[in-house]
């Protein structure tokens, strides 16, 4: 996981990044060689390293949880029958979320459910005079646990209407904990454009949020204005 | 102070991600320890944080609980592709059972397949040659200063070329081939 300035230290999967991103992607080197030396069962362990960023990437690309299932699996047969072309060098986190991101998009285009409720994809700049309201609603309101679950429900609707590209950015950044690198690689595009990107799709999220906020709030007066 | 603070939204998402060289990374975190601010953009970037892990936590739990045996039991019946190369070495047995003869063979078939190209080529080139040009049966020499060439031609008649061994242009002579 990233060392990151402030707290909320995004979860980094159960097992896979515990010790940090150098010591797990040693071990994941460690049990692809042992695989490719003709030890199946090692993958198991692999599968469930990676299986939770792989099926999250997955749920919050499809929305569905039974293809979300499908095609993580189905992520996990491909990376074991592509295996003898993972190039150690780079990280098996990137190399198996680029293979379910891959996947995903093109299961996505073959539903062609995708663009019926997005937002679109300009960039929007962010409201700097509501700098503040997220962070401050979610310590000063007594109810802070309730407003989080309603702010997860809407992160999760938040996270139906952003394009596909800002959501995997989003998912792999902050719940997978990737590198800029790393996004880099999963993505498959330049370093500056993972900036650009994480950025905006942040940008759009953290709109969404406050709107839900303000919207929240004229609905029930009590709650202090933003 | 927010009037002095010129530090992109861009420039702060990739100094939270910790992205960046250490200088840079140094520099803003002088920056943002005097501004308010890059401070409350932070604390949005982070309640945004905190929100994903909530997320995170609720994803674990859909997660199928037999989801990684039955990527297993798919994977064994598969078998992971492996590179030529890999697959070669694969084939070959322990080290201490290989014999010369082994080795012998293996340096054949390398052998024949970095040459068998350049081969091939030759004898491309081979058979052009007789398919389109006269057979050269004999040079003989007929005096110190000319030489004969005797030679079917692609006609089918037997030619006999005189051949000056200096400056003479020569002149050939053609003879019905012997049946």
């Amino acid at each position: 996981m990233t060392a990151r300035p402030s707290d909320a230290s995004p979860a980094g999967g159960p097992d896979a990044r515990t010790s940090g991103p150098e010591a797990g992607d040693e071990r994941d080197r460690q049990l692809v060689a042992r695989v490719l030396g003709g030890e199946r069962e090692a993958f198991r362990e692999l599968v469930e390293r990676h299986q939770t960023r792989v099926f999250g990437l997955a749920k919050s690309l499809l929305r569905n949880h039974a293809d979300a299932a499908d095609i993580a699996q189905e992520a996990f047969v491909r990376a074991y029958g592509n295996l003898g072309r993972y190039r150690a060098e780079g990280s098996f986190t990137a190399w198996i979320a680029k293979i379910t991101n891959n996947l995903s998009i093109d299961f996505l285009r073959r539903q062609k459910t995708q663009a019926s409720a997005e937002l679109t994809d300009n960039l929007i700049e962010p409201d700097e005079g509501h700098a503040g309201t997220l962070a401050s609603q979610l310590v000063a309101d007594p109810q802070t646990a309730t407003l989080r679950r309603e702010l997860g429900a809407e992160l999760e609707n938040g996270l139906r209407r952003l394009p596909a590209k800002h959501r995997s950015i989003l998912i792999l950044r902050e719940i997978d904990g990737l590198s800029y690198q790393e996004l880099s690689e999963a993505l498959e595009i330049p370093i500056g454009t993972v900036m650009s990107r994480l950025f905006h799709a942040r940008v759009k999220m953290q709109e969404m949020l406050r709107e839900y906020l303000e919207g929240s709030q004229s609905a029930a007066p009590g709650k202090p204005k933003l | 102070m927010i009037s002095t603070c010129h530090v992109s939204g861009q420039e702060l998402s990739r100094y939270r991600d910790r992205e960046g060289s250490s200088a840079q990374l140094a520099e803003l975190d002088e920056h943002v320890a005097g501004c308010e601010r890059c401070k409350l953009r932070l604390a949005d970037a982070a309640s945004l944080s905190r929100l994903f892990s909530d997320q995170f936590q609720q994803i674990e739990q859909e997660l199928p609980r037999d989801f990684a045996a039955s990527v297993m039991s798919r994977v064994r019946a598969a078998q992971p592709r492996r590179s030529w190369l890999e697959s070669l070495v694969a084939l070959l047995p322990p080290r201490r059972e290989l014999t010369f003869g082994m080795i012998g063979l293996a340096v054949a078939a390398s052998l024949a397949i970095v040459f068998a190209p350049s081969l091939r080529s030759q004898d491309d080139r081979l058979l052009e040659t007789t398919e389109n040009e006269a057979q050269i049966h004999s040079i003989e020499v007929t005096s110190p200063d000319r030489s004969a060439v005797v030679f079917d031609s692609a006609e089918g008649n037997t030619v006999i070329w005189m051949v000056p061994s200096e400056g003479d242009g020569g002149g050939g002579q053609t003879v019905p081939s012997e049946p």
